[in-house]
């Protein structure tokens, strides 16, 4: 009962360890191959766009860069520069083209503004977890304390119907 | 009365131990366990979700064999226990049905999917809500407990076969979004934090059910009493 | 035993051909739900062909329930049961002739339903009378086989007419996959195997829920 509320209190100090910054611009480094598979060195005009989901059809966000800088397949841009980023959900997909090249990246997994919304999730989880456990727990302790008191009043109205027999 | 004496030790010493591994799994999960490539941070419900769902089929799994026993044996003590597993399993289902879909919101975009684990356990837990639902219909405590037996005992029968037809229809719709990959090649401190985890959801079940069992018996000792005065 | 079973059996069917209460109300019941869910889509729509199956075991489902309440109702309330167990019979032959009325009774209703059906929804029913039949025999079985037991349970509560349902429909949900799923399959005339694959779990749920059955009707029964 009481233990339960300090491990529940010691979690949110936790949780501010593992807590993240919000970001508006999203900083990506990405590989670029040509199609034969070969890392592609030179400047590139690259297509980023944004979907909700792994197969949607329209992206929600999209910017174009121009002459990328590619070292070796490597490269990073700054996406939001252009056109501002302003996703409020919580997971997107990046689809990165490359048309001069015919390339087309796979769609990767990305946070939409920072972890932070993915933990209020975990915390929410987390907090309903220990609040159930608790309170049956707690309403547990109730019915004991609830249910000794009756036996009590019991054995002593027994003790008096034994007494006057 | 002299019998709790021991019995309340043994309850305290597993209370401890609960603390105790409570505290260390915590760290585990938190602090030690890395985090997930692709999910993240929220990736940790993992190490509370399964081993919720892991509780709740072994409570069922309790309910089943004592439902058995007390039709067998005619010994009210079962028929405690098997109530007080029903109870105690129910909520963990309800975590479980809470969890997941909180977990599902920020990996899937979506609140809820028909896969096989949560469909599972969405009839799991109305099997669970028709045994206490059962239980309190039911005028006459020994037929109540009779009852409920009976249904325990269909209804732990019954969920392999939801799994099995659940899972053959999942073959022919699968599912769009991309899947969690939480058993897949777990590094070897999350496999520690998870079978952890695991073990100490375990010893709270085994708290949880002393705990409760020791309220059931109590409660009929009230009754058996006020029935005794009755006369 | 058979003989006993048969007299158990043989009265109910008599006692119900001379009032034909329940067997009117489940067969009206299950075409007013057939024509209901009609409405439910635009009309001669291809929604309403791939819904069909799951419609028409909804439909037998509920209508089922209404006849499986009726199993021992009038047993409990005019304390007919207390009669039969009187008598020196075994108690599962009181369950085995229960059974076999709620089957036959269901499948009747089917039978009757079925045709209807099949022209409200434009289904080919013919090409695959015998399997369909199949599909309907064993998951009746399955109804009845769980319906029995259930309602002689749930009779016994305080809010009958809830309780069966409650129980019923999580139990229920193996079979209710095996009919839908097969019957989808026959009518789209798939390969036998995906058929048989939906088969086998009705199957097996009959088979294992009847032995269960058969082993806890006695402590559902007694006083």
């Amino acid at each position: 009962m009481k233990f339960l509320l300090v491990l529940f209190i010691s979690f949110v100090g936790l949780v501010s360890h593992t807590s993240a910054q919000v970001a508006r611009l999203v900083h990506y480094q990405g590989m670029l191959k040509t199609s034969d598979g070969s890392h592609f060195t030179g400047a590139a005009d690259l297509y980023f766009s944004i979907y909700q989901r792994p197969l949607s059809e329209t992206p929600i966000w999209s910017e174009q860069h121009k002459n990328v800088e590619v070292k070796d397949g490597h490269y990073e841009v700054l996406l939001g520069s252009q056109n501002p980023l302003n996703l409020s959900f919580y997971e997107y997909f990046l689809e990165v083209r490359a048309d001069a090249l015919g390339v087309k990246g796979p769609r990767i997994p990305i946070a939409g503004s920072g972890y932070n919304f993915r933990l209020k999730f975990l915390f929410a989880a987390y907090t309903i977890v220990w609040l159930a456990l608790f309170l049956y727990m707690l309403s547990l302790a109730r019915r004991q304390k609830k249910i000794i008191a009756e036996l009590e009043t019991l054995a002593k109205v027994r003790t008096r119907a034994e007494a006057t027999k | 009365m002299k019998a709790t004496t021991s019995t309340n030790r043994a309850v305290v010493l597993l209370g401890g131990a609960l603390l105790v591994a409570m505290i260390i799994n915590l760290y585990l999960i938190f602090m030690l366990a890395p985090e997930e490539r692709s999910m993240g941070q929220v990736q940790r419900i993992f190490y509370f979700h399964v081993p919720s769902a892991w509780v709740a089929f072994l409570a069922f799994f309790v309910v089943f064999i004592a439902s058995i026993f007390y039709l067998w044996k005619k010994d009210r003590t079962y028929d405690m226990v098997a109530y007080s597993s029903a109870e105690i399993g129910v909520i963990f289902a309800t975590l479980v049905l809470i969890t997941g879909p909180i977990w599902a919101r920020p990996v899937w975009n979506t609140w809820w999917e028909w896969t096989p684990r949560l469909t599972l356990f969405l009839v799991l837990w109305f099997i669970y809500l028709a045994y206490l639902m059962l239980r309190s219909f039911v005028e006459g405590e020994e037929r109540a407990a009779r009852f409920a037996a009976v249904f325990g005992i269909v209804g732990f029968l019954d969920v392999p076969l939801v799994y099995v037809s659940i899972r053959l229809w999942r073959d022919i719709h699968p599912s769009p979004v991309i899947a969690g990959g939480e058993g897949s090649g777990l590094h070897p401190d999350m496999k520690l934090a998870f079978f952890f985890s695991l073990f100490t959801f375990t010893l709270l079940f085994g708290f949880l059910l002393i705990y409760r069992f020791q309220l059931q018996k109590s409660t009929i000792a009230v009754s058996e009493i006020k029935k005794q005065l009755a006369y | 035993m058979i003989s006993k079973v048969g007299a158990i059996l043989w009265k109910d069917i008599l006692s119900e051909y001379r009032t034909k209460e329940m067997l009117g109300s489940m067969v009206v019941f299950s075409l007013l739900v057939s024509v209901i869910f009609n409405f439910a889509f635009p009309p001669g729509s291809e929604l309403m062909r791939e819904a069909a199956p799951g419609i028409l075991w909804m439909t037998i489902i509920f209508a089922s329930l209404l006849g499986l309440n009726r199993s021992f109702v009038y047993e409990v309330d005019k304390g007919c049961l207390q009669g039969l167990m009187l008598a020196p019979v075994d108690r599962n032959v009181i369950y085995l002739s229960k059974a076999l009325v709620n089957f036959i009774f269901i499948t009747l209703v089917e039978v009757l339903v079925l045709p209807v059906f099949s022209i409200f929804f434009d289904l080919n029913v013919i090409n695959s009378l015998l399997q369909i039949f199949l599909v309907l025999i064993l998951s009746t079985a399955g109804v009845a086989i769980i319906g029995t037991l259930f309602s002689a349970i749930s009779v016994n509560t305080r809010s009958r007419e809830i309780m069966l349902p409650i129980m019923y429909f999580p139990v229920f949900i193996p079979v209710i996959f095996g009919a839908v799923q097969s019957t989808k399959a026959i009518l789209q005339e798939q390969p036998w195997s995906v058929i048989w694959g939906w088969l086998r779990i009705v199957i097996a749920f009959d088979v294992i829920f009847l032995i269960v059955a058969l082993l806890t009707f006695e402590f559902v029964i007694e006083e």
